[in-house]
């Protein structure tokens, strides 16, 4: 009965820091970025996940130590055309995993923009992280493992090829990054609910402050 | 393992209604399963596990693939066995009751009783139904862990007290969930306290209540301050003032909701007698009127969606539809073969058609492929959807391909059954829906704009609830717009509210006031699980193949009269409808039974893409361009002209062509 991946829950009772994280799945289309997400909150994949229009929205609740993070996943369409989108989704994110397909290289150079937007645009210390997705298809592979790994490592981004189809290192991901993020109580996430009338829009990121109640 | 799982509740015959017209008919099915309710080390577990039909070792499975796919080939290899398995354990359901924040059950007449769970991140789960019985047990065992409370304005609602409001809702928990009590709650709210001081306010805002329901403010009873709240709001009008988060209570200016009633299906026998010795349709209004009230009969759509997608003239005759067909045909090929002489090595040289080509490639293979047409590897019809796509890339390479064609698409296939009608009809869809596809989306930021504002006169109260919890840009319909509710439907709903909305009654963009609808329906849940952003997100995705067609169509109608019969409704409101404004030219009413002229309306392809501004081009004249074959959105590159301009094929062109092009297609031509 594993509908929730490797990551366990946490006893139910509310001991040690709970932090709450909101992340954002960028990458070119059909890379792998819903099935990346099925497989880390529900533990399943389809081969044929169908596209993503507009966005969707999933939680998970990983155990670290003593602490408890739960993601707040956005997973965005991938093409192109909804770009003009992809700011609205990221905006107060804390960590992004940007996604390509290690058997298109096309994707791969589409991964380096999204990385340089959000060096440019996204939160000052979001923790980004690069999946090379598909690695189940080592026989087609186009992007090689040292060049994305040397590539993630000039920009100091996680790495890790992934396979959504097998589940190879899609929780150690997601982990991998809840243990980079800072979980300090001293973030400012003083429990203020969004004020009315603030329309997506603007900056308003209060009720995702990034750190733990 | 075992030993440390206490079961507390579990219950059989408890199944899950896969709306799967979008599988086969043969596959609308029941899924059986067992309801449990589970104390484990980590916490307390609702869990719906599907019934395994038979043990899928290797020995059985073709056994299982046999019994399981009744009305298509059976010889299917071991990945769809594997594929059915998944699609059965696709839908189990396991979640920890202290994430639970809500569930709806049937209304009392309604069959089987259900309940649809919801959490507290906005997920929804589609309805588990008791075929045995058992809810209330289930539920009962429930109560044991949670508080759970009904909400007082919607009776099928009931709501989980968060834990840390629970001494505060102490004197709630006499409520019998199984008993109509609301009177008594009504009664028991009025003496309480606070409804004395709020009844003192005569202005109610959602800024107040945003401030008492902090969560972290224990001194107030916040639930409780939600419930006189609540019950103070209908029938009151809250007007957005200048200052943020402050409202005006005014009477509300609508006129009640009139009941309406749906009709039956056109069909093939009321359809020819529509029609005149030489094939014209004649009372065209009629027809559409039928069709608005009640679609049409599936086997007629082949026919009648032609007309309805302009690939037709309403008023042509069995000969002229003879060579227009002939003359599209030839068109289709012409177009087909401009991209399939398109070689590798020049390929190389064009990456914007590359590019294209690939982004086509990448979503037909995972276009509806559940849906009997497309399933299974190597498909011949998923080579028909990719050439018909890239064909339409030339028709309009302007646009080029963008997410969602396919989606828009794939239902016309199926219908149409052939490459050259389904393009076309695809090609007359486009030219309604092409603006929810620009570059910089503003069709799409348009049409959500819109339904703000539509929403702002028709319910205020949502509207304000909506902006006051970062939704007022509506970007959770982002989906139903886009792609006209494909994904929210089942298959066959899908096509029978397409052929609703294409009839273009009663009104102008009616397909707004089918959200305005829908989200009426989930109002309850929205506002009194007291969603934010991501839960309104999440509870708005996750009711797809959950939301029921004709209440919904019933009710968008309604809301359409309502507004119709509205007195002093904003000009705002009346150019998104279509209504005459004061200070436009006439464009016509229409008639509250749907019988008289019905306005002039014009398809959203004929609005002059004129810029940023969303009024600028909503207020053009009313006029309908029927002459969208010539329309300027044809653009083909310029080495595409010269082609195409000298390349007319003739008949004997379109033979080899046929041949050539079309691998895995022949079954498609008649």
């Amino acid at each position: 009965m594993s509908q929730r991946g490797g990551a366990q829950r946490p006893n139910g009772a509310a001991q040690g820091k709970i932090c709450q994280f909101k992340l954002v799945l960028l990458g070119e289309s059909a890379v792998g970025k819903s099935s990346l997400v099925l497989r880390f909150v529900k533990g399943q994949f389809h081969e044929y996940q169908e596209s993503t229009i507009g966005a969707a929205f999933l939680t998970q609740t990983v155990c670290l130590d003593d602490t408890t993070v739960k993601f707040e996943i956005w997973d965005t369409a991938g093409q192109e055309r909804y770009h003009s989108l992809a700011p609205m989704y990221y905006r107060g994110a804390q960590a992004a995993i940007v996604v390509y397909d290690i058997t298109n290289q096309d994707t791969f150079g589409r991964a380096k923009t999204w990385v340089k937007e959000l060096q440019r645009q996204a939160s000052p210390n979001i923790v980004i992280a690069l999946a090379g997705n598909k690695a189940d298809l080592s026989n087609k592979r186009m992007v090689e493992y040292e060049e994305a790994q040397g590539y993630a490592e000039e920009n100091s981004l996680l790495f890790m090829e992934t396979s959504a189809k097998t589940a190879m290192n899609v929780n150690d991901i997601f982990l991998a990054i809840a243990k980079k993020l800072p979980k300090s109580d001293s973030g400012g996430q003083s429990g203020q609910r969004p004020q009315p009338g603030v329309r997506l829009n603007e900056q308003n990121q209060a009720s995702e402050g990034g750190c733990c109640k | 393992m075992a030993s440390e799982i206490k079961t507390l509740y579990e219950k059989d015959g408890v199944y899950i209604h896969i709306n799967v017209n979008t599988h086969t008919s043969d596959r609308d099915a029941h899924l059986p399963g067992r309801i449990y309710l589970l104390q484990k080390p980590e916490g307390t577990f609702v869990e719906w596990k599907a019934e395994e039909v038979m043990s899928l070792d290797n020995h059985s499975e073709q056994d299982w693939a046999m019994i399981s796919s009744v009305g298509y080939q059976p010889d299917r290899g071991s990945d769809t066995v594997a594929d059915q398995k998944n699609d059965r354990k696709r839908y189990n359901l396991s979640f920890e009751v202290l994430d639970l924040k809500s569930f709806k059950r049937s209304a009392p007449s309604h069959g089987w009783a259900y309940i649809i769970f919801i959490l507290k991140d906005g997920t929804t789960y589609p309805a588990v139904h008791f075929h045995n019985g058992g809810s209330k047990a289930l539920l009962k065992e429930l109560e044991k862990f949670v508080h759970i409370r009904r909400s007082p304005t919607d009776s099928r609602l009931f709501i989980i007290q968060d834990h840390d409001s629970e001494a505060l809702s102490m004197s709630f928990d006499e409520l019998n969930l199984f008993q109509d009590s609301q009177g008594d709650l009504v009664s028991k709210f009025i003496k309480d306290p606070y409804t004395t001081t709020m009844g003192s306010f005569s202005k109610v805002t959602n800024f107040l209540k945003d401030v008492l329901l902090q969560p972290e403010d224990d001194s107030v009873p916040k639930d409780k301050v939600v419930e006189i709240l609540s019950e103070d709001i209908p029938g009151m009008e809250i007007n957005n003032q200048d200052e943020p988060g402050y409202e005006l209570v005014s009477k509300t200016k609508l006129p009640p909701r009139p009941d309406v009633n749906r009709g039956t299906p056109l069909t093939s026998q009321q359809w020819s007698k529509h029609m005149d010795r030489e094939g014209r349709i004649i009372n065209v209004e009629e027809v559409k009127d039928q069709i608005f009230r009640g679609g049409v009969d599936p086997a007629l759509r082949i026919d009648v969606w032609k007309f309805l997608l302009d690939v037709y003239e309403w008023d042509s005759t069995y000969s002229s539809r003879t060579k227009t067909r002939k003359r599209k045909l030839d068109d289709y090929f012409r177009m087909k073969l401009q991209w399939t002489t398109i070689r590798s090595d020049q390929e190389k040289r064009f990456s914007l058609f590359k590019e294209r080509k690939c982004l086509i490639e990448k979503d037909v293979t995972r276009t509806d492929r559940t849906h009997k047409f497309f399933e299974g590897e190597g498909n011949p019809n998923l080579q028909v959807l990719h050439d018909i796509l890239m064909t339409y890339c030339m028709y309009n390479f302007d646009l080029g391909y963008v997410q969602g064609m396919s989606d828009l698409l794939s239902p016309i296939l199926v219908v149409m059954e052939n490459e050259v009608d389904a393009f076309w009809c695809f090609a007359g869809l486009m030219e309604r829906v092409c603006d929810n596809f620009q570059m910089d989306q503003e069709g799409m930021k348009t049409q959500l704009a819109q339904i703000h504002k539509l929403m702002q006169y028709s319910d205020p109260e949502l509207c304000n609830y909506l902006e006051s919890h970062e939704s007022g840009n509506f970007y959770f319909c982002f989906r139903w717009i886009l792609i006209h509710f494909k994904r929210e439907f089942t298959f066959s709903d899908a096509q029978r509210l397409w052929e609703v909305i294409w009839t273009d009654l009663p009104c102008k963009n009616f397909h707004l006031l089918i959200c305005l609808a829908i989200l009426d329906t989930e109002k309850t849940t929205l506002m009194e699980n007291k969603f934010g952003l991501t839960e309104i997100l999440k509870h708005i995705n996750d009711m797809s193949m959950a939301i029921h067609l004709e209440e919904t169509l019933k009710k968008a109608e309604g809301i359409f009269l309502q507004l119709k019969n509205a007195k002093h409704l904003p000009d705002t409101v009346k150019e998104v409808l279509g209504f005459p404004t004061s200070n436009s030219s006439p464009a016509g009413s229409r008639g509250s039974s749907g019988t008289s002229t019905p306005v002039q309306l014009q398809t959203p392809a004929s609005t002059p893409v004129s810029g940023p501004s969303a009024s600028s081009s909503m207020s053009v004249s009313f006029t309908k361009d029927k002459s969208y074959k010539n329309s300027a959105r044809l653009h083909l590159p310029e080495f595409m002209r010269d082609s195409s301009s000298q390349a007319s094929p003739d008949d004997s062109s379109i033979e080899i062509l046929s041949d050539n092009c079309n691998g895995g297609t022949s079954n498609f031509y008649n």
